[in-house]
């Protein structure tokens, strides 16, 4: 009996010692971002997953700075603290960001940003800033791509124009009205500006100019066309021009003028009423040869003062040999002719000057970043622009002496009524052309010392023989602070690219980029836009669109062919789209055409830039592509969009609301654990082509990718606000956790066989469709499991 | 370790009864209780059966077999000593007798012959129309289930059972005369058990091994047929079980040798001692479950697990209670998943004259609010429980795999996780109208615990069957049975295709028609 007892005394010892507590332990999803690393065609994290990028560019207004109210003790009334958002406001816009879907930004710098006041001294306040934001980013599962970003060289490059001028917005008297200061405030309203650069840099290109100071040269950014009205000789030719224009029927009076004295007088009253309107009189040296084109991106081609700044910037040393920088008394580094120095050997030259000022930016920002394992990498310079024809024009008018060839081919060509003879006097009266070609005209058009050859030589071979070696110096002063820095580089944008890629004539003419020197991680990040932009002009209203325009198209082959470069010239490394977007501020065919383009849009729910935007992410799923879309702006602006020549390309309202997202939000692997295979989201902006009794996929998402390489989950982001009746999950193999805080499926693969193609399809509940074999339902926290 | 362990167990298990067996002629004790084994004849072989087993009718002499000619080739050839023709002598009556009573003794045959018709007006409770079903939306089967057994008994300490099953035969779909149709859902031939056992030494030791019925005390962990080997030992007052078994998975690595081995299986091993005491049971149990099937998430898992039972006239009743605790590595995200789970039952059988009264009460534990994290809470469950209901358990006159218990559940491998967790209460009243008719009516509610998992809802579904079985002799018994099901939100979560929370009423109708031998 007491061995009876014994063994029931041990068997329910065994039910004592069990433990009967109930867990409530949340899920312990991946709360940190580990490092990145190119592999072959793939950017891979830590733990061997493939990457999938959705980025957004951060932020619209960055281009411009900070104006502060009180000036900081050095005197400068700027900072890029607070660029793309105040410090304050970081967290809340990174945890948007995160809820949208994006896992990473490709967040803006820029030159002026760091060294804002000379080439020695860097803002470490913004420095401090800009790595908080990084650190932030990072908090919030955010990786950060960094680019130096520029356009047109510099913001202290820039052409003022009239918002509120005469006329109706697209036609030509608009235009030229716009060119002229508002006559009752005598200023003018907005600019059209660059980017990047700092003035002190600026500065050293452009030696000739006297740059702005509101006391001083308050004409700074007005063309310098303007500049010559109000001059005794332009005052006559500008009535001479006006009766050329009527005769030619290019200016309509309000009145019937057939006479010529009708005509005359007629010009007589437009001409003075433009006088009154001009500024007084101005030099070409006090102003930039920017044209406020509202598609800013022209002046790239147009603009000689932009084209000698870039041109400087990657051939300063033959483009104008001669050139050295050194500083002056003042501690200003200026650029001055070698032969006025004591020792020219011991000055930069114009480049290198530029080109380290370049990299000592990047180098501090490196110092900062290397710390945080989010940075993905540092996207050397923003579409490196290579348009250097009209300068090389120039040059070659100066050395040819092609000044009175011109008049006489004028004279020759229009002898009637002394047509030929009148442009001619035009022209010279107007300066549309260096009037002489003499030294002191020569100097004053910035073309002392410049090398004719050295020019020309800039439109053949950019990349290989100007991009490459500054990219090359980047590298490897960013892999001397940084080792495992991951380099993004920009494939340049000039005429090359206008004659076709890889073949043809445009393959006979590009040298393209290839081999790069220092052994780095590389990837290629190519940009693309579509025909969003205003028509070219001068203040243009924005693009007018019909829904159906957009609702159809594919943008897949255009896609491919930018991205295709990385595996035709760039040895196949990994390539990430890092821009692309659409303006917010269209205007709609069948509305009221008086009714600005951001009320249209808001009026009609942003349904074209919606669709532009669907179109492009259906693209990039079909080539399973990583992506960063243009952009986000903290501060958009109704009518000022970006801050930034009246772009209006933010994700984000001026509430800072998301617009559009049922295009952008849409679910993506963040990691995979096996070779990318293909995905598709049908968004509810995609045109569905029915299938008899079969509903359509509404917001059907499917995954494929290859093998198990990795122990750790493939990620997806799903987003709320596509499934707010909940979702589906099917799996090939596996399982799957869900966490609710960041809206992410954590997929488990099990099947290990090689070639195995593991399948994830979420789906919401949709009437009618044959949901069998689902493993999961997930709406909000609760999860219903059959797996 | 463990793997060591598994395998010299089973060693230990498959070589213990060949030592008993050696053992057993020379020190099996007189007076053996079961095996009876100084009372046995010699183990000598006994005379064959004679072909057919049905008894000569009397006078009737057994032929014997005709002398076959040799061809006449073979004639040519040097030819052997002329074999005198056998003389079949006829059997005695005592001869035939006791043939007759050996083989009746060694072969036990039984069988069930089983039609079931099934229909029910919608597999889900929403009744939302699918974009193309030309079917609508009823569902059911009308399917003949025939399940022979097979006993052989050589001697009287060592059987060999075989059961199997030859089913899921829709009359709708299976046609003799298409041979390899294509179809796979038509004859299924299931082999349900098939093992040896022994007992020696009057029960001291025994055995049994193959493929069988397993289960712990209380069934709720494992109630599967598996390949088992279990080492007995009986006392007076209790009998022990060592048991060490393979669960069927999915990773089937090949049946030869050089494609087989042990890494992605799944083995339940443990002990159970049953002791009675009186009209007491008293069964308890500890077993372990390693489980590899998934490369890298191996879950082990220890389940203690106790029955406590009366049995009088006219009551039986118990409780159950079984605890789980173990891990899956990797079975988290990013770590590995602690189960710490639990599962209850409470029963209660009353029989007053021709009345009888079945109450059962039934508890899985659930798991927390998030799936896959660290802690689960879901009870390992079998899927089968004693409770009578038809749609909230386990359809005890033909299981189809439909009852909410399991669609309610995750599948890991051979079990399921209801992860809301489930509480189902039923009771039966019934009444024996002359061993005829049995009409009979349960009605159960079942109740998820954690709601959080089931979108926010705690109804799991009330039911309610009336039964009327009809009986002849034990032999055939006919159910016709109607049922309804008023679905709670947590049927629907988990049930339903469209609307995940629409509780339509589901109506079914069963009835079966079974005949034992």
């Amino acid at each position: 009996m007491m061995c009876r007892f014994r063994w029931i005394a041990l068997v329910l010892l065994v039910f004592l010692v069990a433990p009967a507590g109930c867990g409530d332990d949340k899920a312990v999803f991946e709360s940190t971002l580990s490092p990145v690393h190119t592999d072959l065609t793939h950017i891979k994290d830590f733990e061997g997953r493939y990457m999938h990028f959705r980025g957004v560019n951060v932020g619209g207004s960055t281009k411009v700075p900070v104006f502060l109210v009180e000036p900081l003790e050095n005197g400068r009334d700027f900072t890029y603290v607070g660029r793309p958002f105040p410090l304050d406001d970081a967290e809340k816009w990174f945890a948007q960001l995160r809820d949208l879907g994006f896992n990473s930004i490709r967040l803006l710098y820029i030159w002026e940003a760091v060294f804002p006041d000379s080439y020695e001294e860097p803002d470490t306040e913004f420095l401090d800033y800009f790595e908080r934001i990084i650190e932030l980013a990072g908090q919030y599962g955010i990786y950060v791509l960094i680019n130096c970003h520029e356009n047109m060289w510099s913001r202290h490059l820039w052409a003022n124009y009239n918002e509120e001028a005469e006329g109706t917005k697209g036609e030509i008297d608009n235009m030229l009205w716009s060119l002229l200061p508002d006559p009752d405030t005598g200023s003018y309203t907005d600019r059209v500006a660059g980017d990047g650069a700092p003035l002190w840099a600026t500065k050293v290109c452009l030696p000739e100019k006297t740059f702005y100071d509101a006391e001083t040269n308050p004409n700074w950014g007005t063309h310098h066309i303007v500049g010559r009205i109000n001059d005794p000789f332009g005052q006559v030719g500008l009535e001479m021009l006006l009766v050329e224009l009527v005769k030619m029927g290019l200016i309509q009076s309000p009145e019937d003028v057939d006479t010529d004295e009708e005509i005359e007088a007629f010009a007589k009253t437009l001409s003075d009423k433009i006088k009154a309107h001009a500024p007084e009189s101005f030099d070409i040296t006090e102003t930039t040869d920017m044209l406020p084109f509202t598609f800013w991106g022209t002046n790239n081609a147009v603009s000689l003062d932009m084209e000698r700044c870039y041109a400087q910037f990657f051939a300063g040393d033959t483009v104008y040999p001669d050139r050295r920088v050194v500083k002056n008394e003042d501690g200003e580094w200026i650029a001055v002719n070698k032969d006025t120095l004591d020792d020219p050997d011991e000055a930069m030259n114009v480049k290198d000057f530029l080109q380290s000022g370049f990299i000592n930016a990047w180098v501090e920002i490196a110092k900062r970043a290397k710390k945080h394992p989010n940075v993905i990498g540092y996207d050397l310079m923003n579409e490196p622009v290579s348009i250097f024809l009209l300068m090389t024009a120039a040059a070659a008018y100066f050395d040819l002496g092609l000044d009175s060839a011109i008049e006489s081919a004028l004279t020759d060509l229009l002898p009637e009524d002394d047509l030929g003879k009148n442009i001619a006097l035009l022209i010279d009266i107007f300066e549309l052309l260096p009037p002489t070609t003499d030294e002191e005209t020569r100097a004053k058009w910035g073309f002392e010392g410049a090398n004719l050859g050295a020019m020309a030589g800039l439109n053949i071979g950019f990349e290989k023989n100007f991009l490459q070696p500054l990219y090359e110096r980047l590298t490897t002063a960013i892999l001397e602070e940084d080792p495992e820095a991951k380099i993004w580089l920009e494939p340049g944008i000039g005429v090359e690219s206008l004659l076709g890629s890889g073949g043809g004539l445009g393959g006979q003419w590009q040298q393209y980029m290839t081999g790069l020197a220092p052994r780095a991680q590389y990837v290629y990040t190519p940009h693309w836009y579509p025909d969003i932009y205003p028509n070219i002009g001068f203040n243009m209203p924005p693009r007018t669109f019909a829904l159906d325009e957009y609702r159809y198209r594919d943008y897949t082959a255009m896609l491919k062919e930018k991205v295709d470069w990385a595996a035709y010239a760039l040895a196949n490394v990994p390539a990430v789209f890092g821009e692309f977007g659409t303006y917010w501020n269209f205007k709609y065919l069948n509305e009221d055409p008086e009714i600005p383009g951001w009320k249209q849009s808001r009026m009609n729910d942003y349904a074209i830039s919606a669709e532009v935007l669907d179109n492009y992410y259906e693209g990039f799923e079909d080539l399973f592509l990583s992506n960063m879309v243009w952009c986000f702006t903290a501060d958009n602006d109704p009518i000022y969009g970006d801050w930034w020549n009246h772009e209006d390309f933010s994700i984000v309202d001026d509430q800072g609301q998301p617009r559009g997202e049922e295009a952008y939000s849409r679910p993506y692997p963040r990691a995979l654990s096996g070779k990318p295979i293909s995905m598709h989201f049908y968004s509810p902006l995609h045109y569905f082509d029915p299938d008899k009794g079969q509903p359509n996929k509404d917001r059907e998402f499917e995954l494929v990718f290859a093998s198990k390489e990795t122990d750790a989950p493939t990620i997806i982001f799903v987003p709320p606000a596509q499934y707010a009746a909940g979702f589906y999950v099917w799996l090939s193999d596996g399982w799957a956790a869900w966490d609710n805080t960041n809206h992410r499926l954590y997929y488990y693969p099990e099947a290990d066989e090689p070639e195995w193609e593991h399948t994830v399809r979420i789906q919401p509940p949709i009437e009618g469709e044959d949901i069998a074999g689902w493993n999961y339902f997930i709406k909000g926290e609760n999860v219903v499991s059959r797996n | 370790m463990k793997r060591v362990l598994h395998i010299v167990l089973a060693m230990l298990i498959v070589g213990l009864p060949v030592f008993a067996s050696a053992q057993e002629g020379e020190t099996a004790p007189e007076g053996a209780a079961v095996g009876e084994a100084a009372k046995a004849p010699e183990l000598t072989p006994p005379p064959m059966p004679v072909t057919p087993v049905e008894p000569a009718a009397e006078e009737e002499t057994v032929e014997a077999p005709p002398v076959v000619e040799p061809p006449a080739e073979a004639q040519e050839l040097p030819m052997a000593p002329p074999v005198e023709p056998v003389q079949v002598r006829e059997m005695t009556e005592e001869e035939k007798s006791d043939a007759l009573k050996t083989f009746e003794k060694m072969v036990h045959f039984n069988a069930t012959l089983q039609t079931v018709l099934v229909y029910q007006n919608d597999y889900d409770y929403d009744n939302t129309p699918p974009a193309y079903n030309p079917d609508g939306q009823s569902v059911g089967l009308l399917g003949t289930f025939f399940k022979p057994r097979f006993r052989l008994v050589p001697i009287e300490e060592v059987e060999i059972v075989y059961e199997a099953e030859l089913g899921l035969n829709l009359w709708g779909r299976n046609d003799p005369d298409q041979y390899l149709g294509g179809e796979t859902d038509t004859f299924l031939l299931a082999h349900r058990e098939l093992y040896a056992r022994g007992e020696f030494m009057n029960r001291l030791i025994g055995f049994k091994v193959g493929y069988q019925y397993f289960t712990d005390p209380t069934e709720l962990f494992i109630g599967h047929w598996i390949g088992a080997m279990s080492l007995t030992s009986s006392r007076e007052w209790a009998d022990f079980t060592l048991s060490v078994g393979q669960l069927p998975d999915q990773t089937a690595e090949g049946v030869t040798l050089d494609e087989n081995n042990f890494k992605q299986d799944t083995f339940v091993y443990g002990m159970r001692v049953d002791v009675p005491i009186d009209n007491w049971m008293i069964m308890m149990g500890l077993y372990g479950l390693n489980d590899s099937q998934v490369v890298n998430q191996t879950l082990n898992l220890f389940t203690p697990s106790l029955r406590v039972s009366a049995d009088y006239d006219w009551v039986q009743f118990g409780l159950d209670l079984a605890f789980q605790t173990g891990s899956t590595e990797r079975g988290a995200a990013f770590d590995d998943e602690r189960t710490t789970a639990w599962a209850l039952q409470a029963f209660a059988d009353f029989k007053i004259g021709n009345l009888f009264i079945e109450f059962n009460d039934l508890f899985l534990s659930g798991d927390d609010d998030v799936d896959r994290n660290k802690t689960n809470n879901a009870f390992y469950y079998s899927g089968k429980s004693r409770s009578r209901t038809l749609i909230l358990s386990e359809d005890h006159i033909r299981d189809r795999g439909d009852n909410l218990d399991e669609r309610l559940a995750d599948r890991r491998g051979k079990f399921y996780l209801v992860r809301p967790g489930y509480s189902l209460t039923d009771l039966t009243i019934g009444y024996d109208v002359s061993g005829f008719f049995v009409p009979a009516v349960t009605v159960g509610a079942g109740f998820g615990i954690n709601k959080t998992n089931a979108l926010n809802a705690n109804l799991v579904g009330i039911e309610t069957d009336l039964d009327l079985e009809f009986k002849y002799k034990d032999v055939v018994s006919f159910h016709l049975i109607g049922a309804i099901l008023a679905p709670g939100g947590v049927a629907a979560a988990y049930v339903n295709s469209y609307d995940r929370t629409a509780i339509e009423l589901q109506y079914m109708f069963e009835s079966s028609l079974s005949v034992t031998f």
